[in-house]
């Protein structure tokens, strides 16, 4: 229970008790001192005074002796006259005192003798003293004389043996008094001593167990202080009673807890971080505002080869080659950061040239940033090797130059097309041509429809030639968006088309403005309405355009009731040079759709067709109502 | 040709296309005569020389070895004595920037040859329809 108690409270009672024990001793010296000192004065009024009654008594009564005495040596009336007033006046005194020493204390003993000494006494003065004052008085010395010698003296011997006996039974009561006052006297020192003796044990317990409830535990948290200073955390902190050491213990295992707990977690972030950098693939180091390398991943020892506890504590310029005179950068990167404090090479990924462990020289990236947070400056060092992605880039440059040659080839083409190609083509044109009317005397019919034959193949292939310019023009040359009406722009491709009488084109739906490359739309509703009419194969030919929005776009289309295409053919005809009828039977190049679903694609559209065959064919297109022109890569466009 | 005296200057390297030119205007009765030069830098050569005369019209192919038409032109429309003399491009190249480098250097037409020998007959009585009935300086 007492354990339970806090200290406070403790120290307190005890502190109460030890000052209630005190004041009881005190007062039990003080009680014992007043008893002492009123027996002393008990001794001083009951002995002492009395005694000295008694003697005086004594001496009272031998004067009156000796003063009869010296009256009958020189018996003059004067004489006679002095002594017997003295007599008288001693008497008187005698009286006095006797009757205040019989008012004291005396005892049985006492009493009895005092009483004895009372009727001596009185025999010696009246029988003796009286009746020779008496005498004298009247001057019969003769018989003063007598009266000296028979009464007087006589008289005297028990009266002094009696005050005899008196005054050393007196002194006999004072030396008892006397001891018995010594002795309280004594029993007091020896209860002062003992309680001194009490009190010091006292202090000593008190002592050993304030030592046992406050020191000895503090000393105990003390030790498992240093131990949770020392690291020591795993130490059992037990928590023994309630009072403030306890409490002490008890915040202690909270701060130790709550500490192994944030150790924990710092451990944990450490540990997480720590992982993140080993795992890193860019090389990390930690550098002093010196340069020297504090720490280094292990992504940076693969990097530059280097152990870590190698390069701990080196100078980062280790790992940079020297420098040239005249590009000496590097040097002294981190000194000449730490001069112009704001350098803009902080913070940015620079390439820089490293120097890996075996002296070879690498492409990296570098990016440095500070560490604030610290008394020193820290930065941090991020280092990527990029000789491979160097590698792949020379080699994405060369490729891009072989690409780009390439696709300056491909613009040649259509001119070497055009050119190279034509020129000859033109040349037999016009020899055969040369050939036929010069020499048409020297042909037959089999020889004429011959060079007829070569006359329609070169413009055959002059139409091919054509096709294909037209095809790998779109997307490569860039014509200015401009808003079109469309409903003009069909208008204009019908009346260029000049349809045959018995074939009718209708607008069906009125069409919309849009945004896009003149030629491009003109070529995609003249190449769809001239198929539509190429391959019409019914007298009367009905076509017609109809539009509707459909989301963000439009949705155009193109029918006809011409002979329509098996769903077979639905994919092959958008393909370049596909065809479906014989080229002899219907000139075609087989480029017009490929062409359409070109120019359709470009603009992020789509094209499609439905068909039944025999009953017509409907095409359908789409184009974005804001027009983006998708910009074809140079791949496809090849 | 508006003169008949003066000479018509065919810049060509292709020897198909010269016999082309010579026959069709022969057709057409052209009766100037015809200069024929392979390049742009024999070309050149023989429009600066004080002795030679000048052409009243210079049919100029664009596709020439040693120095194309381009080039040719960029000269002979820097040059003062040259400039003013009419220059009508024909050419197998339907290249617009072909078309656009010509016309800004002044040129005075711009004709894609067809393959069909008839079809470049017509293009050549209309070059001389134009050159007939139009002013010179």
């Amino acid at each position: 229970m007492l354990r339970n108690l806090t200290i406070k409270s403790r120290l307190i009672f005890i502190l109460f008790f030890m000052g209630a024990f005190l004041l009881g001793i005190e007062l039990l010296g003080l009680f014992g001192m007043s008893n002492a000192i009123d027996g002393l004065k008990t001794v001083y009024h009951d002995r002492a005074i009395p005694l000295k009654q008694v003697a005086d008594i004594e001496s009272l009564l031998l004067r009156n002796r000796l003063a009869i005495t010296s009256a009958l040596m020189m018996p003059t009336p004067e004489t006679i006259q002095s002594k017997t007033a003295a007599i008288d006046q001693d008497i008187e005194e005698l009286t006095r005192i006797w009757e205040d020493y019989i008012t004291t204390y005396l005892t049985p003993e006492e009493k009895v003798l005092a009483l004895q000494f009372a009727e001596d006494r009185d025999r010696f003065l009246t029988e003796g003293i009286k009746a020779a004052v008496t005498a004298l008085r009247a001057n019969e010395v003769g018989e003063a004389y007598r009266i000296l010698v028979e009464k007087i003296r006589p008289l005297y011997d028990p009266v002094n043996r009696s005050i005899k006996s008196l005054s050393k039974l007196q002194l006999d009561e004072i030396g008892r008094e006397y001891n018995r006052e010594q002795n309280r006297f004594e029993a007091i020192r020896n209860l002062l001593i003992a309680s001194v003796i009490i009190a010091l044990m006292l202090a000593a317990l008190i002592s050993i167990m304030v030592s046992r409830t406050i020191f000895r535990p503090l000393e105990h948290v003390v030790k498992i202080s240093r131990g949770v200073a020392a690291g020591n955390f795993m130490q059992e902190i037990e928590v023994r009673s309630k009072n403030e050491i306890g409490q002490l213990m008890q915040a202690l295992k909270e701060m130790r807890d709550s500490l192994v707990d944030t150790i924990r977690q710092i451990r944990e972030s450490e540990a997480h971080t720590s992982a993140l950098l080993s795992n890193l693939i860019d090389g990390v180091a930690s550098i002093d505002e010196k340069g020297v390398i504090k720490t280094f991943n292990p992504a940076a020892e693969r990097i530059f080869d280097y152990a870590e506890s190698e390069l701990i504590g080196q100078n980062v310029n280790l790992l940079f080659p020297q420098p040239e005179p005249e590009q000496g950068q590097y040097a002294d990167y981190f000194r000449q950061y730490l001069e112009a404090k704001k350098s803009a090479a902080l913070g940015m990924t620079n390439e820089v040239t490293g120097l890996r462990k075996n002296g070879t020289a690498f492409p990296m990236d570098l990016a440095v940033v500070e560490i604030h947070g610290s008394e020193h400056r820290m930065f941090v060092a991020m280092m990527r090797d990029i000789s491979e992605r160097k590698l792949v880039e020379e080699q994405k440059s060369r490729l891009m130059a072989e690409l780009e040659s390439a696709n300056e080839e491909l613009k040649d083409f259509a001119y070497v097309v055009s050119h190279d190609l034509k020129s000859p083509l033109r040349a037999i044109g016009a020899l055969a041509d040369w050939l036929s009317t010069d020499y048409a005397d020297k042909f037959d019919d089999e020889g004429k429809e011959h060079m007829r034959l070569l006359v329609s193949r070169v413009h055959r292939m002059s139409n091919l030639i054509d096709g294909i310019l037209q095809y790998s023009r779109v997307g490569r040359v860039k014509e200015a968006l401009i808003k079109l009406d469309l409903g003009q722009v069909v208008q204009e491709v019908i009346d260029l088309l000049s349809p045959p009488v018995n074939v009718t084109i209708s607008v069906e739906a009125p069409l919309p403005n849009i945004i896009a490359e003149p030629t491009r739309v003109q070529q995609i509703f003249q190449n769809l309405l001239s198929n539509a009419i190429k391959y019409m194969d019914k007298p009367r030919g009905e076509i017609r355009i109809g539009c509707s929005a459909e989301g963000d776009q439009w949705k155009f289309s193109v029918s006809d009731n011409g002979p329509g295409i098996e769903p077979r053919h639905f994919e092959k005809i958008f393909q370049l040079f596909q065809t479906l009828a014989p080229r002899d039977r219907i000139e075609s190049t087989g480029v017009g759709l490929a062409l359409v679903k070109k120019i359709v694609e470009m603009y992020g559209g789509r094209i499609w067709v439905e068909s039944v065959p025999g009953e017509g064919s409907t095409f359908f297109f789409t184009l974005p109502q804001i027009a983006e022109v998708i910009n074809l890569t140079k791949g496809k466009e090849a | 040709m508006k003169i008949t005296n003066k000479p018509i200057l065919l810049v060509e390297d292709d020897q198909v296309d010269t016999m082309t030119v010579t026959r069709a205007l022969k057709e057409i009765h052209v009766t100037n005569p015809l200069v024929h030069l392979e390049n742009g830098e024999e070309a050149v050569n023989y429009l600066q020389d004080p002795a030679s005369e000048k052409p009243c019209i210079i049919l100029l192919d664009l596709n020439m070895p040693i120095m194309n038409g381009i080039e040719f032109l960029q000269v002979v429309k820097n040059d003062d004595q040259l400039k003013r003399i009419p220059v009508v491009v024909l050419t197998t190249s339907e290249e617009q920037q072909d078309k656009v480098n010509s016309f800004n250097l002044g040129v005075a037409g711009y004709m894609a040859k067809p393959v069909d020998y008839r079809q470049f007959v017509e293009v050549m009585r209309s070059i001389d329809a134009y050159w007939t009935i139009s002013e010179m300086p």
